[in-house]
C-alpha cells in the first residue's frame, strides 16, 4: 500500500469495531490512514477489506463469511444528506462480491459511537440483537427474535433499549431467516441494503437486529467552510431537486414508459399504453396515496414519499415506493394498481426482501404460469398471473416462507437456473443479480452497465446511463458507439460517490461530478481529495474487478440474458435488441478504456497505475 | 406549416404538463428551431430541469439543419435518475 504524505485533520476516526459473534469477543482496530488516501472510505474501504478477508471459497451463508459496514468521510458530517454507508459481504444471490449502500441513520450514528467501520464475523450461539453504544457492545439474546417481521422486530428492539438519545437500527425479516437469497437488511424505518441478499448473511449469523448510538463528535477540519458549503448546496438543491420532494423518484415511471424502456410482463415488452400505465405514475401516487415526505439523516430534499392505501382490498397498506420498486413490482408484473404496488412494497419491507429481485421473481413466476410451465398444483394452490395484484402480494409471502414455488424461487436466479435450467430464458439477470427497471433494449448503455457492474445487473453500481444517453447528443441510445466511455465514467464517479458517505441525489449540490471541483472534502478532512476523486473511483473499480477475477469472472460472465437479443415487439423501442455483436462492441470499447485485456481483466500495467500490484497473487 | 406532436410527461410544472398536443412550426423549420419554438410555449429546452426528446432520441443528436416534418414528436421529460 502506497503511503500517503498526508495528515488528515478531520473526517476520519480511524477505528474499526470487530465483533466475533461466536465468542462475543469485541475488538477495536486501528485503520491505516494510507488506506483512506487510496480508497477514500465507504465502498472503497469495503472492497479493500473484502479482498483481504473473504477468500474465494467462502460460502455466502457459511460461518466463515463475514459482513462489514463502512462509513465515508462525509457520513454523519455536518453538511446535508450525509446519510450513506456501505455494506460488503459475499452475496448469497450471486455467490460473489457484494457491495451495497443504504441511507438512514445507522452510518452516521456508527460514527457518533466512535467507529468508521463495523465487522461482524462468526455465528452467534443464539438469536440475538447487537447493541452498540459508544464503545460498549452488548447482546440481547432471545430465541423469540426469530419469525418477527422487520417492523415488529424493530419496535421490540427499541422498546427494550434505554430512552433518550435516538437509536439507529438494522433489522432482518423472516425471508432472511429462511435463507431467501435476495433478503434485505432494513435500516431504521424504511431504508435498506436491498440488493444481493445481505439480510440472509446477517441471519446466518443469528443476528436479527443491531442498534447503535453515541455522542462522539468526530473532528471536522473547517466547520465554517462546511456551513458555507451547506448553505450553497441547500439553495442549489431547492431548485434542482424540487421535483424529488414533490414526486420522488416515481416521477420517472411515466417518461421511461414513454421512451419504451419500461419492463412490462417480465421484459417480454417494454411499454404499456399510457392510459393504463397512468395507474402507477407519480401523479397518481401523489393524488391518491401520498401522506407525507420522508427525509433521511440531515437531508433537505426529503425525496421519500410516504404513501398509504385508505380503502379497497389493500386498505391499510403503507410504504414508500421508489421508481425501481414501482417499475418491477408494477408494470413488470402487469400490475397498474398503485394500491397493489404499495402493498407489495410493504410486504417486501416487512418480510425483508429486495423489492427489485422480488419483483423480477414475481415476473418469472407469472411468465411460468403464462406459458403453462407451472400450475397451481406446484404452488400450494395459488395461481399467479400477470396483472393480479392480490396474488402479487400473496406470492411475496410464499417467497419469504419458502412455500410452493417459493421453495425454489428463494434460491435466487443462479440457484433456480442450477435446478431448473429450462427456466433461464425467463430470468433477466447478469451474474445472478436481476435487472433494475430499465430494459437495455431501450437504452443500450444500460446493457453494458448491467453486464459489467461489480455486483451483477445494477443501475447504480453499473452506471446510470439513461440520462446521458438522451442529454449529450453525442450518443444514440440504440447504438453501441460511445457507451464504453460513458459507462466507464459513470462507474468511476459512482464508485467515489459511494465512498464519500453522501447521497447521490445531493451530490450536485457539492459539485461532485465527473470533473469534481469541490472544497467539501477539504473542509471535512483537511486534505484536498478533489483532483484525485475520479482516480480513486477507478482504483476501486479495478480492485473490485480483481476480486471478481479471483471469484471466476471474466468476459464470459459479462453477459445479458438471451431475451435481450430478441427485438422489442412493440412500443417506442420496437425492433431494437442488444445483440451479442452490439454487446461485444460495447465491451471492447469499455475494456480498452479501462486498461483491461480482451478477456476483461486488468493488465499488470493498469494495476501498477492504481497501486494495486498487491492483487497480483 | 409543419405540425409536430408535443407530449409533456413526468409531472413537470408546465402549462402543457400531462397533455398531448400539437405545435406548428413554419414550413422549412429545422431541428435548430426547436428551442425557440418551445420557449414560446413555456419550455426552455436548454434548462437542466427538462430533457427534450425528438422521435425517441435526444434532440441534440440530430443535425440542427435537419428539417422537421409532419408527425415528428417532441417529448419533454424531467432529467432522469435512478431510484
Amino acid at each position: 500500500m502506497m503511503k500517503a504524505n498526508v495528515t488528515f485533520q478531520g473526517g476520519y476516526l480511524f477505528k474499526r469495531l470487530r465483533i466475533d459473534l461466536s465468542t462475543r469477543q469485541v475488538r477495536v482496530e486501528e485503520i491505516d490512514p494510507a488506506e483512506y488516501y487510496q480508497f477514500l472510505g465507504g465502498r472503497g474501504m469495503g472492497a479493500l477489506w473484502y479482498w483481504r478477508e473473504i477468500a474465494p471459497d467462502v460460502r455466502p451463508l457459511g460461518a466463515e463469511n463475514k459482513i462489514g459496514f463502512f462509513a465515508g468521510p462525509m457520513t454523519g458530517a455536518p453538511l446535508i444528506s450525509t446519510t450513506k454507508f456501505q455494506c460488503a459481504t459475499k452475496s448469497p444471490e450471486t455467490g460473489r462480491y457484494l457491495c451495497a449502500n443504504s441511507s438512514g441513520y445507522f452510518g452516521p450514528y456508527l460514527r457518533e459511537a466512535g467507529f468508521d467501520a463495523l465487522i461482524l464475523e462468526g455465528v452467534s450461539p443464539s438469536w440475538t440483537a447487537v447493541v452498540i453504544e459508544n464503545g460498549a457492545v452488548r447482546f440481547v439474546d432471545d430465541e423469540n427474535w426469530k419469525g418477527l417481521k422487520t417492523v415488529d422486530a424493530r419496535r421490540r428492539l427499541l422498546d427494550g433499549l434505554p430512552q433518550g438519545r435516538r437509536w439507529a437500527t438494522m433489522v432482518v425479516g423472516p425471508a432472511a431467516e429462511n435463507e431467501v437469497a435476495f433478503s434485505s437488511i432494513m435500516v431504521d424505518d424504511g431504508r435498506a441494503f436491498g440488493r444481493g441478499g445481505a439480510g440472509a448473511v446477517l441471519a446466518s449469523k443469528r443476528v436479527k437486529a443491531l442498534a447503535v448510538r453515541g455522542d462522539h463528535k468526530f473532528p471536522v477540519y473547517d466547520i465554517e467552510k462546511c456551513r458555507a458549503l451547506t448553505k450553497n448546496a441547500i439553495e442549489f438543491l431547492k431548485t434542482s431537486r424540487a421535483k424529488h420532494r414533490m414526486l420522488g423518484t416515481a416521477q420517472f415511471i411515466e417518461p421511461v414508459n414513454a421512451l419504451g424502456a419500461m419492463p412490462t410482463r417480465n421484459f417480454q415488452t417494454t411499454w404499456e399504453d399510457p392510459e393504463t400505465a397512468s395507474g402507477v405514475i407519480a401523479q397518481t401516487m401523489r393524488e391518491k396515496y401520498f401522506v407525507r415526505n420522508y427525509a433521511c439523516y440531515r437531508c433537505s430534499i426529503a425525496c421519500g414519499q410516504m404513501t398509504e392505501v385508505k380503502e379497497g382490498e389493500f386498505a391499510g397498506a403503507a410504504a414508500r415506493p421508489e421508481y425501481e420498486s414501482i417499475g418491477i413490482l408494477g408494470p413488470s408484473c402487469g400490475v397498474y394498481d398503485m394500491a397493489a404496488v404499495i402493498a407489495a412494497n410493504q410486504a417486501c419491507d416487512e418480510l425483508g426482501m429486495d423489492t427489485i429481485t422480488a419483483g423480477n421473481m414475481l415476473g418469472l413466476v407469472m411468465e411460468l404460469f403464462q406459458r403453462g410451465l407451472v400450475s397451481a398444483a406446484d404452488n400450494d394452490g395459488l395461481e399467479v398471473h400477470f396483472g393480479d395484484g392480490k396474488a402479487l402480494v400473496q406470492m411475496l409471502h410464499f417467497f419469504a416462507e419458502r412455500r410452493g414455488l417459493g421453495k425454489i424461487i428463494g434460491k435466487g436466479a443462479l440457484g433456480i437456473i442450477a435446478e431448473r435450467p429450462e427456466w433461464e430464458p425467463y430470468i433477466m439477470h447478469s451474474r445472478g443479480l436481476t435487472f433494475a427497471a430499465y430494459d437495455p433494449r431501450g437504452f443500450h448503455g444500460m446493457g453494458l452497465s448491467y453486464a459489467t457492474s461489480s455486483r451483477g445487473a445494477c443501475h447504480n453500481v453499473g452506471g446510470y446511463t439513461v440520462y446521458e444517453e438522451l442529454l449529450s447528443g453525442k450518443v444514440d441510445r440504440f447504438s453501441p458507439q460511445g457507451k464504453g466511455a460513458m459507462v466507464k465514467s459513470l462507474q468511476d464517479v459512482r464508485a467515489y460517490i459511494d465512498s464519500t458517505g453522501l447521497c447521490t441525489v445531493a451530490r450536485g449540490g457539492f459539485q461532485l461530478t465527473n470533473q469534481p471541483n469541490t472544497e467539501v472534502l477539504l473542509a471535512i478532512t483537511g486534505y484536498d481529495f478533489a483532483p484525485r476523486l475520479v482516480e480513486i473511483g477507478e482504483r476501486i473499480i479495478n480492485l473490485e474487478r480483481m476480486i471478481l477475477k479471483r471469484e471466476g469472472v471474466d468476459r464470459r460472465l459479462d453477459t445479458l440474458p438471451p431475451r435481450m437479443r430478441e427485438p422489442v415487439p412493440n412500443g417506442p423501442a420496437a425492433g431494437h435488441a442488444v445483440t451479442q455483436e452490439i454487446l461485444d462492441a460495447m465491451l471492447d470499447e469499455y475494456y480498452q478504456l479501462r486498461g483491461w485485456d480482451a478477456n476483461g481483466l486488468p493488465t499488470a500495467e493498469t494495476l501498477k497505475k492504481f497501486d494495486l500490484e498487491f492483487t497480483l497473487v | 406549416m409543419t405540425q409536430v406532436g408535443l407530449w409533456v410527461v413526468g409531472g413537470l410544472d408546465l402549462a402543457l404538463s400531462g397533455r398531448r398536443t400539437t405545435i406548428d412550426f413554419p414550413d422549412g423549420a429545422a431541428v435548430g428551431d426547436i428551442p425557440d419554438r418551445l420557449l414560446e410555449v413555456g419550455i426552455d429546452a436548454h434548462s437542466p430541469k427538462y430533457l427534450v426528446v425528438l422521435n425517441g432520441l435526444g434532440w441534440r443528436q440530430f443535425p440542427p439543419e435537419q428539417k422537421l416534418k409532419d408527425g415528428d414528436v417532441l417529448l419533454v421529460i424531467p432529467p432522469l435518475m435512478g431510484g
